[in-house]
């Protein structure tokens, strides 16, 4: 029986303070997540007690040929800690922008991440509008305060669930493979480690 | 609960911060030729101090991000509690030494100082930093 195919995929998760970041990757990644959470000290601790201030790192497997393993990198989502968005995006091949429907005071924020990532790599994100609750009008008006492109998914979600957190994945690398298959073969652009593991 | 953050409008706060300051003028006269020491606290806010080549807020954050990622690293391996990181450049030392449960102690260093002499003097600094400073939680 032929060995089976192994490939890893980088994508980052990144969004505001508080959106759900370090949450979605410790609910759906089958290892122990690595996290940096500490306490928070200035006043936005009344909105929550810990914060991530270097990187979160999680991993999924999808079954398929090739077996998929996505590698989840989580951002810290304070402003002060952007020196790190550049750091783990190496290498991304996409990204999903983490936020807080339930908060529109933090949508400008998100949209400044997400024009901060737009520069650090051309490739696909998706708009986890998280804590939906059913509630269709709010991921509409998200997507209208980012102005995003039509292709830009917006998933509403709850990703203290798992399935609500592996909607969010699997939508993110149906469009990461769609770029992968759609881009023509360049030295220079990222491409998915190949890992023959095993 | 009390926060770490030292407001100068604060009952007291002035002691503190100038009690923090203190700490940070022996270690500068105990190893000669520092360029920067800062003091912040673990979510990356700048408690005392500046750094030298970029602005004070960025450098607590990048303190307390070495302080995060060593103390995860320190678990994962089971090698007990997260001490320091050193990142050695071309032109000099920036190290982070933890403070207690309560932050981070930042020395911007030359290549010409004595990094024995440094970790010597600067964690006994951090263990004083530690007694000093109240803890958040």
């Amino acid at each position: 029986m032929p060995r089976q195919r192994h490939t890893t995929l980088k994508v980052v998760v990144t969004g505001p303070f508080n959106a759900g970041k370090t949450t979605l990757i410790s609910t759906i990644s089958e290892i122990p997540v690595l996290t940096t959470e500490t306490s928070v000290s200035d006043a936005a601790r009344e909105r929550k007690k810990r914060t991530t201030v270097s990187m979160d790192f999680g991993r999924i497997t999808v079954a398929g040929d090739p077996v998929i393993e996505l590698a989840m990198f989580g951002t810290p989502g304070q402003a002060r800690f952007d020196f790190m968005w550049n750091v783990l995006s190496k290498g991304m091949l996409g990204y999903v922008l983490m936020v807080d429907v339930a908060d529109p005071s933090t949508w400008a924020e998100a949209g400044a991440i997400r024009d901060h990532f737009r520069v650090l790599g051309r490739v696909p994100y998706v708009v986890a509008a998280n804590r939906s609750d059913g509630d269709d009008a709010a991921p509409l008006a998200l997507r209208r305060t980012l102005d995003l492109p039509a292709h830009v998914r917006v998933v509403p979600c709850n990703v203290v669930e798992i399935a609500s957190a592996k909607d969010v994945m699997l939508a993110l690398l149906v469009d990461v493979l769609s770029a992968i298959e759609a881009r023509p073969a360049s030295p220079s652009a990222p491409t998915p480690v190949n890992a023959q593991v095993g | 609960m009390e926060s770490v953050a030292i407001a100068p409008t604060a009952t007291g706060a002035h002691s503190l911060e100038e009690a923090v300051s203190r700490e940070l003028s022996t270690l500068r006269m105990s190893v000669p030729g520092l360029l920067s020491v800062l003091v912040a606290t673990s979510d990356g806010l700048p408690l005392v101090g500046d750094c030298r080549g970029t602005d004070r807020q960025t450098a607590a954050a990048m303190a307390a991000a070495a302080l995060g990622l060593g103390g995860e690293i320190a678990g994962r391996i089971r090698q007990g509690d997260y001490c320091e990181t050193v990142t050695r450049s071309s032109d000099g030392y920036f190290v982070t030494y933890r403070i207690g449960e309560i932050g981070v102690l930042a020395v911007v260093a030359p290549t010409g100082v004595s990094l024995a002499m440094l970790h010597h003097e600067a964690r006994t600094t951090a263990a004083r930093l530690a007694r000093l400073i109240p803890p958040a939680d």
